[in-house]
């Protein structure tokens, strides 16, 4: 009896120990299945990863080793499926397929490379998907497309040449120095701001009409003068030498001082709005300011009045015929914020006003401080000088030479207005994008 | 007088009984007491693996199909403050098949099943160096009806990405982590968490994340962001 009732409490015991262990190693089986099945895609995605990382690694270092502007049509006889052929590494498929875009601009086309990449394993159904977009220009290239161009035949490879020029690039854009052929048709730019059919035609005769002064054909006196049309200010016209031009950016407003001969003229105007105050107080204060100054002569101090120099929606042209010195930094107040262009364009030298041909020009940075901001296009037809211990130019230089007693350090930034078809290279191809659009998994969620 | 038992028997019985039924009771109680630890932790670590795969889902998501816009103009991709980031992302882009015009509330694509009622989207054009971001209130077949008026023109060809915005965000009194999508709400991803932190380095593009349970289970983890390479 006593042997019984024993085996009884022993099989009960057994049974709840047994039920108690089940119930746990049938959680921990499928807790290790889970933990097995994630481990096992970790290692597999991330293999398939990296095998897609590192094509991209090459497709992009191959791309920017390419010399396109030896070809005709770079877009198709270069970035073609013998560029970017199929392959299999180490068991991840990697397949392409490429399209291209073509969009017609005023002097140059754009044709964006787009090739969608897909990577497989062989051994299961991940996978990876990425979308690589190369942007070729082909034409007439505006110059504000280029980090810096220099006009300029060398024999030195570029990288040698910026080396010992201290020419630091900080985008991933090639610097240019080649003599490309480039137009810097200030004539056209300057009858088109005059409005005057055809550059040829712009003489003293026609300045003096358009300015509202008596039309003879004889130089205007020295003088600041505005060219209103109904209610607009299409331009302020500076004939002579100016002191100072002294930009700020004040709260909703946008001042500019000039001083010349020792005498303030001070606009303030609400960029693209019907809101202008001038030193001429016959002006109406109902004007829109298409913010465009041409001075015929030197700027000898061209300078940033308060902590900004450029309010955020301002477009500023500044054409400077002979010198233009800037002694200070040049800085918007949202550069950065909004639109990651730069608001400031100081085109300098090149013929078009009467009276003009062979005139010496140039661009000289010359500010005090161990460093000089500027945000700005900066493009000269002559030499750019710089005596800044460093200057760090957001934007774009073009020049046909540039000097430089400091260091320069160039981070790209496309200007607000558009550059064609006045400022442009010469027949030119050039990579002007290169981004991965994306890298996703193939199967994910929505 | 055979058949029976003495009374010694009995307490020798129950006494034995009493000793071997508070033996297995109190393996049961040690058994059930273990088993709920280990499936426990099993489930910690099972809802720390699910939290961390979101998280670098998300984040190596961050900025995808948006290269080229966050380029060009200021779109801000990641942002993080203590114990909480957000990010955005593009699910799916298509050129717009005609122009658009200022003040208009309609864009026409090829429709395809990312663009859906609410969700936010980027409208943009490098060459005209347009942006503005706004939402899909409707959708009629191919065209797409948006809530607010567009504040530019638009040419042939510009981009409408539909985007995707993640946030999380520790819950400190209630120690929660929490994940929110797009206009939703936050919902919880992992309870007990004594400590969440993400450090953005946006000159390497990486993001150091930590999280920690119960003050015991740490999981840190330093992520490159792959769609965030051009900036």
């Amino acid at each position: 009896m006593n042997n019984r009732g024993s085996i009884i409490v022993a099989f009960i015991f057994v049974i709840l120990i047994s039920f108690i262990g089940i119930s746990l190693l049938t959680f921990s089986h499928t807790h290790n299945k889970i933990a097995g099945a994630r481990a096992r895609k970790i290692l597999s995605t991330g293999k398939i990863l990296q095998d897609l990382v590192y094509y991209l690694h090459q497709c992009r270092e191959r791309i920017f080793a390419e010399n396109i502007s030896a070809s005709d049509q770079p877009e198709t006889e270069i970035f073609n499926s013998d560029f970017f052929p199929d392959l299999n590494i180490d068991g991840t498929e990697i397949g392409n397929c490429i399209a291209y875009e073509e969009t017609q601009r005023q002097t140059h086309k754009k044709v964006r490379i787009i090739n969608l990449i897909e990577a497989a394993s062989q051994r299961n159904n991940y996978g990876y998907r990425s979308a690589v977009n190369i942007d070729v220009l082909s034409g007439e290239i505006p110059v504000d497309e280029f980090p810096v161009l220099i006009e300029k035949k060398i024999d030195v490879p570029v990288e040698t040449y910026l080396e010992e020029k201290k020419i630091k690039n900080k985008s991933d854009k090639k610097v240019v120095v080649e003599e490309t052929g480039a137009k810097i048709d200030s004539p056209r730019f300057l009858s088109d701001a005059f409005q005057v059919p055809l550059p040829g035609e712009l003489n003293w005769e026609v300045i003096r009409e358009k300015l509202g002064l008596e039309t003879v054909e004889a130089p205007i006196e020295d003088g600041i003068h505005l060219l209103l049309v109904d209610d607009r200010v299409d331009l302020i016209f500076i004939q002579g030498d100016v002191e100072r031009i002294v930009f700020s950016a004040r709260e909703d407003v946008q001042e500019i001082l000039f001083i010349k001969e020792g005498t303030y003229y001070e606009i303030s105007y609400r960029p693209g709005e019907y809101f202008f105050q001038c030193w001429d107080s016959g002006v109406p204060e109902y004007c829109l300011f298409k913010e465009v100054i041409l001075v015929n002569g030197d700027a000898w101090s061209i300078e940033q009045g308060l902590e900004t120099a450029f309010h955020g929606t301002a477009a500023i042209r500044l054409f400077v015929s002979h010198f233009a010195v800037i002694t200070s930094n040049l800085e918007s107040d949202n550069f950065g914020s909004g639109t990651n262009m730069v608001q400031f364009m100081l085109f300098n030298g090149g013929q078009g006003l009467p009276g003009h041909e062979g005139i010496e020009s140039g661009i000289v940075i010359d500010a005090a401080g161990e460093e000089t901001k500027i945000e700005a296009a900066l493009i000269s037809k002559g030499k750019i000088t710089n005596h800044s211990d460093k200057l760090n130019l957001s934007g774009s230089l073009y020049a046909a030479d540039v000097e430089n007693l400091g260091e320069i350090e160039v981070t790209h930034a496309k200007a607000k207005v558009d550059m064609s078809p006045y400022f442009v290279s010469g027949n030119y191809r050039y990579i002007s994008n290169f981004f991965i659009d994306f890298i996703e998994e193939v199967y994910d969620e929505k | 007088m055979i058949k029976g038992f003495s009374l010694i028997e009995v307490f020798v019985t129950l006494s034995l009984s009493l000793v071997i039924l508070s033996i297995v009771l109190y393996s049961v109680a040690e058994s059930t007491k273990y088993s709920k630890k280990i499936t426990g932790n099993q489930q910690v670590m099972e809802s720390i693996f699910h939290t961390i795969d979101s998280l670098r889902s998300d984040l190596t998501k961050c900025g995808m199909r948006l290269q080229e816009a966050s380029k060009h103009f200021d779109i801000s991709l990641f942002e993080n403050s203590g114990s909480s980031f957000k990010l955005v992302y593009g699910l799916q882009s298509e050129a717009l098949k005609a122009e658009a015009y200022k003040g208009e509330t309609t864009v026409s694509i090829d429709r395809n099943d990312y663009f859906k009622k609410r969700k936010t989207v980027l409208i943009y054009n490098i060459e005209n160096k347009t942006f503005e971001f706004n939402e899909i209130e409707e959708i009629d077949g191919d065209t797409l009806v948006l809530a607010l008026a567009l504040q530019n023109d638009y040419p042939e060809k510009s981009c409408i990405v539909v985007l995707k915005r993640v946030e999380y965000k520790l819950y400190d009194k209630e120690n929660v982590l929490k994940r929110k999508l797009d206009r939703g709400y936050f919902q919880p991803i992992v309870e007990n968490v004594s400590d969440f932190s993400v450090t953005f380095f946006p000159d390497a593009n990486s993001v150091l994340y930590r999280v920690e349970v119960n003050e015991r289970e740490q999981i840190r983890g330093y992520i490159f962001l792959t769609n965030m390479v051009q900036k």
